[in-house]
């Protein structure tokens, strides 16, 4: 091809950077000369938990799961823990849909028939992925479909630094190049395309490449202010801008699980991978100075104030992610908050969708519309995933006056998709959508939302017959959870073998 | 719970599968399914051509396929094959399955469309056994070895739909559902809009609590009763005539239907056990019934078997398929050309949402919202894949095709078409019946082949990707080489000799492991 892609220029010294890098050099191998521009400064997490579509997407890419939870330190992950969300309860968004279908409908119409008629157990108490973490214990998957444990899904809580080393250096040991340095300066062509990049670093140099792919993660890199490329705010449906983070190392007692609690006016995640645990305040700085959350977290944390570091989060996200021969990916392309798909989880499927779409020439008009199109469906998800996740563990602006379940402050989107739910029963499928209807629908129930109406082909059913399914499906996951390992063990026992 | 009355209207082949659907999912102690047909009323019969996807639906009845299938004279179907389309002499098949093996992340088209830039690749459909097996009129049930190329294709069947249509009335019938021979005289409605009962013309009234449209293009229910506005797409799509024919059978029935493009429209063949179904589907601005019926009648392989039937229709749909208490399935609710043998699918999911969102649990205004969005999805979806067959050609001979090729397009269709121009990407989506493989099918086998194939083909030599090219052609072959003729298979798979159960149906076009 003439007119192709030979030259790639990352921008860029992340996880997301080696990431795609390194997938890029498996697709491509020698036909794609990658240059990847590692910035000093960069900022990012110690660890970051992905859901199970990371699975796929590390197996497509030949790193295996001895190298992610083995020499990168990561762990399995089955859940989401929701601290005291309904009436106090704490409950585990699982990674595997709780129960199963009885005469071709779905579980979920079944639970809330029993609900109404005063069953006790909460919805995540039938996933065998839930209890499994509520118990610390983990297995993967089987491979016979037709034992209960085919039905697990897990993802992981990643080391960062362990993984990108890791990444890093198979992507030098398959000849991509890495260029140290801080981009000074942006060079246009003609048509207002990127033509080189000025990099400030040791040696000063020009990189030039055909395509640019901005990973920099900051808020306005020279590539976007070169390209005019802007963004749009998510802080009316995602209130929150601020971050305290303590990094801390963990001391061996493995968790399968991240969580999430509402604390003052903001929230804390915590996630821990084997030698590593990060926990984040998240907060409103309209609501609580920097000083009062410092304050808060250090004592919550039981850390001095010296050992967390301040970091800005707004929500945005860009009103164009591809423009002319470059594209935003990574934080560079927003930030939509991280209760549950975080900047890495998103910059995995958009390294996807980039691959999929990858052009054959510089500018490609039809290329980036589509890429834009899709990705802002995914966005647009995202978006209303976390908006209700705020909502669920008790998270709302102060200026929401409404005392309804959602507040004001969300899209029509979720609005409707949660009226639906409410009068219906069920979650609306969206195409586009990176959250599994049933995650939608374990978090509705997970946070007490009793819809309405249920599936009415349930009332045709005996009800003594389902309530003995349910019962028999109780018992089933109860003792499957209860005989897995703990995840402490098989991880030792992983590392032996 | 009070006992509901569910009414149907209308027994064609709409009706029936609705009744024996509702029948077999609905409690009989808390549902009533009346049906109410007249023997004065003709049915127009849709669908003789299906896809795979009724397999699921005859499955989930709990159907046995060979009985299926002696019922109805059916035979197998792996496709369609598309003759004069993209240009005068020029045909493929679209098959019920797919094409190649993807590499990784890249799917199969993007090496083909490199090795047809070199003059190295034979057609498309060379490289699918699904297609191959259709051209070479063979036939055998799909593997369940998901690695094999004889797991990836599906197949359907071509039926007297009548027979059909009378096959589930006993099926129905046994699971309690009352028919009533009538015409409907009146429709009553009540204060709030909502369909209240029915007047027959013996003058017995019908009351209901819920009801389903089978009325064909009359939309008895839906559009005359409630007034749901008709959306027009014959500007798109603008055949509004069709006259058809049986023909005798003139050696053994093929395993594909054909459907060849004329000078103002096109002509199906689909090829029963006992006889072959003819039609020629056209514009009646271009083309009168008198020239419509010399084109029919000197395109049959064999004698007509009975008269020429005329059917008139336009392309569109109802506004929403479900308003009030009332849902139209079949034709009432809208209708779409055959060309891809989309009649009965489109039946069937309208039962199949209906059953997934049936109404009667307080307010059922969301459901019906639901049920509306995803038909309206459907119904788009596949018609921008019927308007591509009419766009992707180099045809100029008629005035039919010079209006065509001025016509504008959909929105939503020319995004898809400057994307596949472009890089031969096929714009993703989950939801819908035709997914990338059958875009491909079209696209190229009626000549838009795109501009440029994924880069990431480029990093596999040319000597490489030939020889890739050549050891699936191989493998193909090979898989056909062991299947058996279509006839003999016909015979064999319906004989007591053959214990193995048929492979599982799926929503989907491709098959269950594909």
């Amino acid at each position: 091809m003439s007119a192709g892609i030979r030259k790639l220029v990352i921008c860029g010294g992340g996880i997301e950077s080696y990431t795609l890098a390194h997938r890029l050099k498996k697709h491509f191998s020698d036909s794609l000369s990658i240059t990847l521009i590692e910035s000093g400064n960069v900022s990012e997490p110690a660890c970051v938990s992905v859901p199970p579509a990371a699975v796929n997407f590390f197996t497509s890419q030949g790193v295996s799961e001895d190298v992610l939870v083995g020499e990168a330190g990561g762990l399995y992950r089955t859940a989401v823990l929701l601290k005291s969300v309904n009436q106090g309860k704490d409950f585990y968004l699982p990674f595997s849909p709780p129960g199963f279908m009885l005469h071709a409908r779905d579980f979920q119409h079944f639970y809330v028939w029993a609900h109404k008629k005063g069953l006790a157990h909460s919805y995540d108490e039938f996933s065998l992925s839930s209890m499994s973490a509520k118990r610390l214990k983990f297995l993967p998957a089987s491979k016979d479909a037709g034992s209960l444990l085919s039905t697990l899904n897990h993802g992981y809580t990643l080391d960062v630094t362990r993984l990108k080393d890791y990444l890093r250096s198979k992507f030098q040991s398959m000849g991509g190049s890495i260029v140290d340095g801080e981009v000074s300066s942006v060079s246009l062509d003609a048509d207002g395309c990127i033509a080189c990049l000025d990099v400030h670093g040791i040696d000063d140099s020009s990189v030039v490449g055909d395509f640019y792919i901005d990973c920099s993660g900051e808020d306005n890199s020279n590539l976007s202010s070169a390209l005019n490329a802007s963004f749009l705010s998510e802080r009316k449906s995602l209130p929150v801008d601020s971050i305290i983070r303590s990094v801390s190392s963990c001391s061996g007692s493995y968790r399968p699980f991240s969580s999430i609690s509402l604390q003052g006016a903001g929230y804390i995640i915590e996630q821990s991978a084997q030698y590593k645990k990060q926990s984040d305040f998240v907060y409103n700085s309209g609501e609580l100075s920097d000083e009062e959350a410092v304050n808060l977290f250090s004592e919550y944390m039981r850390t001095p104030p010296s050992d967390l570091k301040k970091l800005s989060g707004q929500s945005k996200r860009r009103n164009q992610f591809w423009v002319k021969n470059c594209i935003f990916m990574g934080a560079s392309s927003g930030f939509l908050q991280d209760p549950f798909m975080g900047t890495y989880s998103l910059s995995q499927s958009s390294i996807l969708r980039f691959i999929s779409l990858f052009p054959s020439a510089k500018e490609s008009a039809p290329l980036a519309e589509e890429y834009n199109r899709l990705t802002h469906l995914e966005y647009d998800c995202v978006v209303d995933f976390h908006s209700l996740l705020f909502r669920v563990f008790g998270l709302k602006s102060a200026n929401a006056r409404s005392d309804s379940f959602l507040g004001e402050a969300v899209s029509d989107r979720l609005k409707s998709r949660v009226d639906m739910f409410n009068h219906t029963g069920r979650v609306p499928f969206r195409e586009g959508d990176p959250i599994s209807q049933d995650l939608w629908v374990s978090t509705l129930l997970g946070s007490g939302l009793v819809p309405r109406a249920y599936d009415i082909l349930v009332e045709g059913i005996e009800p003594k017959w389902i309530a003995d399914q349910l019962k028999k499906m109780f018992q089933m996951i109860d003792g499957a959870s209860a005989k897995m390992p703990y995840l402490k063990d098989y991880i030792a026992q992983g590392s032996a073998v | 719970m009070v006992k509901q009355s569910i009414v149907i209207v209308g027994g064609g082949t709409a009706g029936w599968m609705a009744a024996a659907a509702l029948s077999n999912k609905l409690n009989p102690y808390l549902y009533d399914v009346t049906l109410i047909e007249s023997e004065k009323i003709g049915t127009v019969g849709v669908g003789e051509a299906t896809v795979p996807h009724l397999r699921y639906f005859n499955d989930s009845l709990g159907i046995d396929e060979r009985d299926f299938i002696a019922r109805t004279n059916a035979t197998y179907k792996l496709g369609i094959e598309f003759v004069d389309w993209g240009s005068i002499g020029s045909s493929y098949v679209h098959p019920f399955g797919l094409f190649g093996r993807p590499q990784g992340d890249i799917s199969f088209h993007h090496y083909w469309v490199k090795a047809h830039k070199l003059g190295a690749a034979l057609p498309i459909t060379d490289y699918s056994v699904g297609a191959v097996s259709a051209e070479q009129e063979k036939f055998s049930y799909p593997t369940d070895d998901p690695d094999s190329l004889a797991s990836k294709f599906s197949y359907a069947f071509h039926i007297d739909a009548s027979l059909y249509a009378g096959y589930l009335k006993e099926y129905a019938k046994s699971k309690s559902v009352k028919r009533r021979e009538g015409k409907i005289e009146a429709v009553k409605t009540n204060e709030e809009g909502d369909i209240e009962s029915l007047t027959l013309d013996d003058g017995t009234k019908i009351n209901g609590d819920f009801f389903v449209d089978c009325s064909g293009f009359r939309s008895l229910l839906l559009g005359q009763t409630l007034n749901v506005d008709f959306e027009s797409w014959a500007h798109w799509l603008p055949c509004d005539r069709a006259v058809a024919v049986p023909s005798e059978r003139s050696g053994a029935p093929i395993p594909y239907t054909k459907a060849t493009a004329k000078s103002a429209g096109w002509q199906w063949r689909i090829p029963l056990q006992s006889r072959i179904g003819n039609g020629l589907v056209y514009c009646s601005k271009y083309l009168s019934d008198e020239d419509a019926e010399k084109t029919l009648l000197s395109g049959l392989d064999g004698a007509p078997l009975a008269d020429l039937n005329f059917l008139r229709f336009r392309a569109g749909r109802r506004r929403c398929s479900w308003a009030k208490n009332c849902v139209a399935v079949g034709l009432s609710g809208g209708f779409l050309e055959p060309l891809e043998s989309t009649s009965i699918y489109l039946i069937q999911v309208a039962i199949t949402k209906l059953l997934d969102y049936f109404p009667g649990m307080q307010d059922s205004s969301y459901l019906r919202q639901q049920f509306n969005a995803e038909m309206e999805d459907e119904y788009k979806k596949i018609r921008d894949f019927l308007i591509l067959h009419y766009v992707a050609t180099n045809r100029d001979d008629s005035d039919f095709w010079r209006y065509i090729r001025s016509m504008e397009l959909p929105e939503s269709l020319e995004r898809k078409m400057r994307l596949f121009c472009e890089r031969g990407v096929v714009e993703q989506y989950v939801k819908g019946m035709f997914l990338e493989p059958s875009w491909v099918a079209v696209y190229l086998g009626q000549g838009i082949v795109p501009e440029n194939y994924h880069p990431a083909v480029d990093s596999m030599s040319e000597d490489e990707l030939v020889q890739s090219l050549d050891r699936l052609k191989t493998e193909v072959q090979h898989h056909v080489e062991l299947m058996s003729s279509h006839a003999d298979s016909l015979n064999f798979y319906a004989s007591e000799e053959s214990f193995k159960s048929w492979p599982p149906g799926a929503m989907s076009l491709y098959g269950v492991f594909s």
